[in-house]
């Protein structure tokens, strides 16, 4: 795969701290960007380490790497190598775990002296990540950021959360490594990356600082590290690309289809048909006729299928590109559902 | 008040030194609070070393009590912030809310100008052979405002913050002009005749606007010499640990005299009503 980025690289000069070299002409560059070009504030006296950060602009994401500048003409200064993928490229880049590591290479980067974006082959498969749904689950649970002590899996919580996400999700995904806790007040990430040997400093925050090593636990969690039924993920995922900004009613929905899954009770069934008749909102003009015919077409297999063949029905529905249907498939299995367990036995 | 680089964070550091020493007019009522910078960058002082470089995203306020040589009771603040912050305000014609407190709270105004390392453009009528080709006006670096120009416009928008444009002057807070890291200028002049013959419009500005009594400019060497980025820092190093950190920073008064009480801008603002 070819994907192409935009990258930039800021540090210290005469006059401050500003770009040394961009691949887009600096009027282009997000200045949303500027606060993560530098040293987090309350880093002074304190051990600090190369940090990585994650903020949306207007039409992308951007991932930052600091570093201290040992070639410097001033104490304390830094540099920050900048990478901005577009929107449009967002469904190419699967995982961003390729993207660190290139954000981490001195060499890489070196194609900026010639001013000129990169164009590189990434492998960009997927890698879940067992802890990103536990993030997700705070998150979701939290107007507040997810604080997570230690840094050592934030490639892979950043890389699950970005593949499983939602696109518009992903524009409020922004994450920090945070030295001080008094950072905090100004930051706006979604999940902050707190360094081990700084927790103490944020005792005041220990509640809220997750440990982030148990197993998946719930639905969500499953299906954000990538651990859930392949089955289950197709239709997820299928919602996710049909109502985007859905994703809080995603997580709820994921609940209770787990609940389903382990034999809950009939409220839960009927909380997920609520969910798709009230959250999810279908456009009013399909609605009328896509329902009948999926609902006609799927009921009509689902009368004829066994349960455990439900699943794929849906999945193919998935496959031929027609979302709605995908719905109505989901929306038809759980009936059945609720038809058999509020049925006689 | 001062940009990235002028030295914000190594007058501080000095001035509380001496302030802790006694040995000036102004000494300290009690030990201020969120005092860590000041106190990290006077030990990398303490060892020959420039204080770091504050980050960009820093923004904090250090309350310094202090008593005056009538014994009167004073609190200065001493903001710490990245000096980028108020480049970024100059570029986006905005003010973030952080600031807006300290502005319309602040009774005098204490900046510092290095000029130094001030961007001056050339003049077409002196050296018109120097002056950039239209097709290097692409060059960011040619297109940036000279730095009185810079100033003037900061001035402007920090008043419009704090209570619309001027039109009533003399409510304008009491402002020192602090010319930092002077001794890189090498000059013998007062500091006014020598901003005024770096960077002119500045101070036909700021007289035209401010009441006489309410404006100075004060040269100031901190440090006495530099510490790092040229080759003679090595050797200066020496002599500034050997004669005490304390001892080699020096200020120019507005008459042009130079003498090692570093605190005179700030008892010159204290006296202003």
């Amino acid at each position: 795969m070819t994907l192409t980025l935009h990258a930039a690289v800021y540090g210290w000069k005469i006059g401050g701290h500003q770009t040394l070299s961009s691949s887009l002409p600096l009027e282009q560059l997000p200045k949303v960007l500027n606060p993560f070009t530098d040293r987090p504030g309350g880093t002074q006296g304190i051990a600090w380490q190369p940090y990585f950060a994650g903020c949306s602009y207007s039409g992308g994401y951007a991932l930052t790497y600091t570093h201290p500048d040992v070639h410097a003409a001033r104490s304390g200064t830094v540099q920050t190598r900048v990478l901005l993928i577009a929107e449009t490229q967002w469904d190419q880049v699967g995982t961003l775990e390729a993207l660190f590591a290139l954000l981490e290479s001195e060499r890489a980067f070196a194609a900026l002296s010639a001013g000129c974006h990169l164009v590189f082959p990434l492998p960009l498969k997927p890698s879940p990540s067992p802890f990103g749904g536990q993030v997700v689950t705070q998150w979701r649970g939290n107007t507040v950021p997810v604080l997570v002590s230690g840094t050592e899996h934030l490639r892979s919580i950043m890389s699950g959360l970005w593949q499983r996400l939602p696109k518009l999700m992903r524009s409020h995904l922004g994450f920090q490594t945070l030295f001080h806790p008094d950072d905090l007040n100004a930051s706006t990430a979604a999940v902050v990356f707190v360094p081990s040997g700084q927790v103490p400093l944020w005792s005041r925050l220990e509640p809220k600082v997750p440990s982030i090593l148990a197993e998946p636990t719930n639905a969500l969690e499953r299906y954000t590290s990538g651990a859930s039924l392949p089955e289950v993920h197709a239709i997820l995922h299928s919602l996710e690309r049909w109502d985007g900004s859905g994703w809080r009613v995603l997580g709820r929905l994921a609940d209770a289809v787990f609940q389903l899954e382990q034999g809950a009770d009939l409220r839960a069934g009927s909380d997920v048909l609520h969910l798709l008749h009230t959250s999810l909102s279908l456009d009013a003009k399909y609605m009328h006729t896509l329902r009948h015919q999926a609902v006609k077409l799927v009921c009509t297999q689902i009368a004829q299928a066994p349960v455990s063949a439900l699943w794929p029905l849906a999945s193919l529905a998935l496959e031929a590109q027609e979302q709605i249907k995908v719905g109505m498939a989901l929306e038809a299995r759980l009936t059945q559902i609720l038809f058999s367990q509020s049925a006689p036995a | 008040m001062g940009l990235s680089d002028a030295g914000k964070t190594v007058y501080g550091a000095q001035l509380w030194g001496l302030i802790q020493d006694g040995t000036h007019a102004l000494k300290s009522r009690s030990s201020p609070d969120k005092l860590y910078t000041l106190q990290h960058a006077l030990e990398r002082l303490e060892e020959g070393k420039a204080p770091e470089h504050t980050a960009l995203g820093t923004f904090d306020e250090i309350h310094l009590p202090l008593f005056d040589e009538a014994g009167q009771a004073h609190e200065v603040v001493w903001p710490d912030y990245g000096g980028e912050q108020l480049r970024q305000i100059l570029e986006d014609r905005v003010v973030p809310s952080r600031w807006l407190k300290p502005l319309e709270d602040a009774e005098r105004w204490l900046i510092l100008l290095r000029l130094g390392q001030a961007h001056t453009p050339v003049s077409a009528l002196d050296n018109p052979a120097e002056v950039p080709a239209p097709a290097d006006a692409k060059d960011p670096e040619v297109l940036v405002l000279p730095t009185e120009a810079q100033w003037i416009e900061l001035l402007q928008i920090l008043w419009w913050v704090r209570e619309g444009f001027p039109q009533r002057p003399a409510r304008l807070p009491a402002l020192a002009l602090v010319l930092s890291c002077y001794d890189e200028l090498a000059v013998q002049d007062t500091p006014r005749n020598t901003l005024a013959s770096t960077c002119p419009l500045l101070p036909e500005f700021l007289e035209n606007t401010w009441h006489p009594n309410a404006i100075e400019v004060f040269g100031l060497s901190a440090q006495g010499g530099p510490l790092e980025r040229v080759p003679e820092a090595d050797a200066y190093r020496q002599t500034f640990l050997e004669s005490g950190t304390r001892h080699r920073g020096y200020l120019v008064a507005p008459n042009g005299v130079i003498h090692s009480d570093l605190t005179e801008p700030l008892r010159w603002l204290l006296e202003r009503a």
